[in-house]
């Protein structure tokens, strides 16, 4: 455990956060914890809804607050706590050692600066360069994310989506981070876009030796680009493991719904299997095992708390009867 | 980029030449004689012909709109005032400047000090500064400016005697005009301002902004204001019109010679010249303050400029890059 | 089916019941008594009404009756506003005076709203010519600052017509209106429903007022609750120039521009009409701005 842990980039501990929107608290993040190793991808997979933004946000300490509020928990990065950081030296942290690329590429550019000097801020605010030579960084860049150099001056609402979301990558890479958080960085695009994006995204990321954090849906991105996953529901983690302990020996009665729900897993059969209901009010305190209202397998006894089960190494559940998927 | 100002030119000089038609049919249909009003109800028949005569009022609508036009935009000749015997556009030559003086600083005091407000309320939302503008800027927007300049004239020139009521001669007689003006813009423009910035505040771009590191006060001040006073530009225009509307009652407490007391004037004695004159003079220079809110929107705003500048675009940008 | 999914099942069906009940405008007037400001506005416009309304009853003295031992008397006990140049008590003047400036006010701005809703709807729905002839007069009018559209179209009318004042006043600031209508309609125009209820062959004055109508409506309502308030201002200044409503009539306006003439020793003859003005005008925008919040909660934030 201990030799594993110094291999830990990031490893976030109980994190609790809420918003307070019109005198509810609204409880978007119940207690997760998680670790990532260095140069690894993990995979955050859950609804909408299910707090994985929240996530991300909180780790880079961007969410609006008011109404958001991180109420416990660390968030170690390389053994710092950066909810315990000043707000200067986060200054330093964002955008330098963690950056984000965000869901809708089509609202996450400034509309009125040139989408050059949108790469170029970030490097002259990390590197000690001039403005040329930050404008030299920021062509480089471009270019490694297959943009021409001439398009340097052009501004957001010239360009596509697809090439929208490359200059976003390129903004987010361009100061060499040891930490990615995408949040679903290709739901915003075309079907024959996304993979290109993705391919971009992997090819610089290896050069870098950068590690990431996949926020998605899409359970498809999650089995080619990460090494880890975890799933969330409800603000928790429900289950989480290396990708083939979720793959193939999905055990929470969700991952294991998520995956009946999906067309390619239900080749053989006649019609997907949805999961029934909705997901809770996120007004309600968390209580017990919160996919019990459309559980399958639930019982009285998952009104109380579910212990976090180790499966098997590495490979969590968050659930009392865990069953292994055949 | 030229084909989009010639364009927007014309539209302004149709717009100016449609508001002259307008007020000079307008001014046709008003009820009541000229000539009778300019001899007094106990003219002669003969008297009030010879001066309908005169003045071309007996001739049809058409002819009198037509030599209207012709003398106002080609010889620059808007009449003779009827009680003043003085020529119109000599008298707005001598006014406009000071109307104009009077709603330029009107707006610059409206802008310097409602923007700050507005973007301070947005940026505190919420909190004390926020509902303190809020509340500001909702009894600035109630107050009646006429009601603010009288207590104004109360208190700094009955009271303490420190500012002069009436009249023009020195600077002091801007100051109480240009602050009653100013109040309820204050009140509008702070609120706008808000609102816009409030738009921006929660865009996905702050947060890239953020998340790249950038401090906060650059944040608010090269992505968030540049987006979101873009709208305020505008309305900053339609303001100052609306500063310039205002003159006409402002003028008329302070018994301040400009534009705005010759029509309320020329109102009172029925001096048809002289409303006809103002009402153009005004409009025009409506017209033209929005071409130039128009044009510098184009200028601010990447979206609208490059729509303008489609033509030379390809060869431009090499050369930029270059 | 297992035993734990029927338990949840109450739960759902009670949502969904709570749901139900609320139309757009219900959740809005529950939204409005909801809004401090907001009902503070509306709790004092239906204050000043009543008193408007009720004046013989209320006001002390009779807005006519001149009583030549107390001219330009300051506030006392008796005259608790002080009386003007006539000798008539202020306060009672007031009370009256309500019934003119509430009356031209909301007439006025609904005079205008209307006429810009229609003439907007038109040019937005047939679009093409008949829209373009419709807004390039548009921009003709908003050339020309509103305040004097009022007064050049006042000036038509004969300055001492009551009609004539809420015709003026309701032109004033209708380019603006018809723009904003316009473009509703035109955003209206570009949403799927309306598509739908083009495939399904629905005359057009069917789509308009079915459709197009109930989207806009509510703007319009918003516009027409901070009108009022404007309105009353604008007709204030009319009377100051001496358009508009003419003393005798105990208008408000018209009430603060007799008074100017005394300003130098009497100021209350000012003070007290401008106070009044004002917290009506106040009472106006606090309420259109709750009914902003309440109707279209999306421009809250």
């Amino acid at each position: 455990m201990m030799s594993e842990k110094n291999d830990n980039l990031l490893s976030v501990r109980d994190l609790v956060v809420e918003y307070t929107s019109g005198g509810e608290i609204i409880h978007a993040v119940n207690g997760v914890s998680f670790e990532l190793e260095k140069g690894k991808t993990l995979g955050l997979v859950g609804e909408t809804g299910a707090g994985k933004t929240t996530i991300a946000k909180s780790i880079l300490r961007v969410l609006l607050s008011p109404p958001a509020k991180v109420k416990s928990g660390e968030i170690l990065l390389e053994g710092t706590d950066l909810l315990k950081v000043r707000e200067d030296e986060m200054l330093k942290i964002r955008g330098a050692k963690i950056s984000m690329i965000f869901q809708d590429p089509m609202t996450a550019l400034n509309p009125t600066m040139t989408i050059g000097n949108q790469i170029a801020e970030g490097i002259r605010l990390h590197n000690d360069v001039s403005a040329l030579e930050a404008e030299k960084m920021a062509i480089d860049m471009l270019q490694s994310v297959r943009i021409m150099e001439e398009r340097f001056h052009e501004y957001p609402f010239q360009f596509s989506g697809g090439m929208k979301q490359r200059v976003v990558i390129a903004m987010a890479l361009a100061c060499k981070p040891k930490l990615l958080l995408a949040d679903e960085p290709t739901t915003a695009l075309d079907v024959t876009i996304q993979a290109q994006v993705l391919d971009t995204m992997r090819d610089l990321r290896n050069q870098l030796g950068t590690s990431m954090i996949l926020i998605t849906h899409d359970l498809g991105i999650v089995a080619e680009n990460c090494d880890t996953v975890a799933v969330i529901y409800a603000g928790q983690i429900v289950e989480s493991g290396s990708k083939e302990d979720i793959f193939d020996h999905a055990s929470h009665p969700y991952t294991v719904g998520l995956f009946h729900s999906l067309p390619m897993w239900a080749m053989g059969e006649k019609r997907l299997h949805p999961i029934d209901g909705l997901p809770p009010d996120p007004r309600i305190e968390p209580n017990g095992c919160m996919f019990r209202f459309r559980c399958p397998r639930a019982t009285k006894a998952c009104e109380a708390t579910v212990p976090n089960a180790e499966l098997t190494s590495g490979h969590f559940c968050r659930c009392i009867a865990p069953k292994e998927e055949v | 980029m030229l084909r989009y100002v010639l364009q927007r030119l014309l539209m302004t000089i149709f717009v100016i030449i449609a508001a002259a038609i307008l007020i000079f049919t307008v001014m046709y249909f008003v009820p009541g004689d000229p000539a009778k009003i300019i001899l007094g109800p106990e003219a002669t028949a003969a008297d009030l012909a010879d001066v309908r005569h005169q003045l071309g009022i007996d001739r049809p609508f058409l002819v009198q709109l037509g030599s209207f036009m012709y003398n106002t935009f080609i010889k620059f000749d808007m009449g003779t005032s009827w009680f003043r015997n003085t020529s119109v556009f000599g008298g707005m030559l001598e006014r406009i400047p000071r109307t104009f003086l009077l709603g330029f600083l009107s707006i610059v005091l409206t802008s310097l000090v409602g923007i700050p407000m507005g973007v301070n309320a947005a940026t505190h939302h919420r909190k004390w500064q926020d509902k303190g503008v809020i509340s500001f800027a909702m009894v600035f927007m109630s107050v009646p400016e006429f009601w603010v300049a009288l207590l104004f004239i109360i208190f700094f020139s009955l009271r303490l005697n420190i500012l002069p009521s009436f009249g023009i001669g020195s600077w002091k007689n801007y100051v109480l005009p240009i602050l009653s003006g100013a109040l309820a813009g204050i009140g509008g423009i702070a609120r706008y301002t808000r609102s816009c910035v409030l738009e921006v505040v929660h865009a996905d771009y702050i947060t890239t902004a953020r998340a790249k590191g950038v401090m906060e006060r650059k944040v608010i001040y090269q992505h968030m204001l540049p987006n979101a006073l873009i709208p305020v530009l505008t309305n900053v225009g339609t303001s100052f019109t609306r500063c310039i509307g205002g003159t006409i009652v402002m003028e008329k407490i302070f018994s301040f010679p400009g534009v705005g007391l010759y029509l309320s004037d020329a109102i009172a004695s029925r001096d048809y010249p002289v409303i006809r004159g103002c009402v153009i003079v005004i409009a025009a220079f409506t017209a033209i303050l929005m071409l130039l809110v128009d044009l510098s929107y184009g200028y601010v705003d990447p979206r609208i400029k490059a729509q303008y500048v489609k033509q030379s675009t390809k060869k431009g940008k090499i050369k930029n890059v270059a | 089916m297992s035993p734990n999914s029927k338990t949840i099942l109450p739960e759902k069906n009670q949502v969904r019941k709570k749901r139900k009940k609320q139309g757009m405008w219900s959740q809005a007037v529950v939204r409005l008594f909801h809004d401090k400001l907001g009902m503070v506005g509306l709790i004092g416009i239906l204050a000043l009404v009543l008193i408007s309304v009720c004046a013989p009853l209320i006001a002390p003295f009779s807005p006519t009756e001149m009583d030549l031992k107390f001219i330009n008397a300051a506030p006392s006990l008796a005259h608790p506003f002080g009386t003007d140049a006539l000798g008539r008590d202020i306060l009672s003047r007031l009370i009256y005076g309500g019934r003119y400036s509430l009356a031209v006010g909301f007439l006025a701005s609904v005079v205008g709203q209307f006429a810009a809703l229609i003439l907007g709807m038109i040019a937005g729905y047939a679009g093409g010519k008949v829209d373009n002839a419709i807004m390039r007069t548009m921009d003709v009018i908003m050339s020309i600052p509103a305040t004097m559209i009022s007064i050049i179209v006042a000036m038509t009318f004969g300055t001492k017509n009551f009609i004539g004042t809420i015709v003026a006043l309701g032109l004033g600031g209708i380019a603006g209106g018809v723009r904003m209508c316009r473009g509703l309609v035109l955003t209206v125009r570009q949403e799927e429903y309306l598509r739908a209820a083009q495939a399904i062959n629905c005359s057009t004055p069917r789509i308009l007022f079915r459709h197009v109508f109930p989207n806009i409506i509510s703007v319009m309502i918003i516009g027409m609750a901070t009108g009022i308030g404007n309105m009353i201002m604008v007709a204030a200044g009319l009377s100051v120039i001496g358009l508009g409503i003419q003393p005798p009539a105990p208008e408000w306006g018209a009430m603060l521009s007799a008074g100017r003439d005394y300003i130098t020793h009497y100021p209350h003859l000012v003070i007290f009409p401008g106070l009044v003005i004002f917290i009506c005008v106040f009472f106006f925008n606090l309420l259109g701005d709750g009914l902003r919040d309440a109707i279209d909660p999306k421009l809250r934030k």
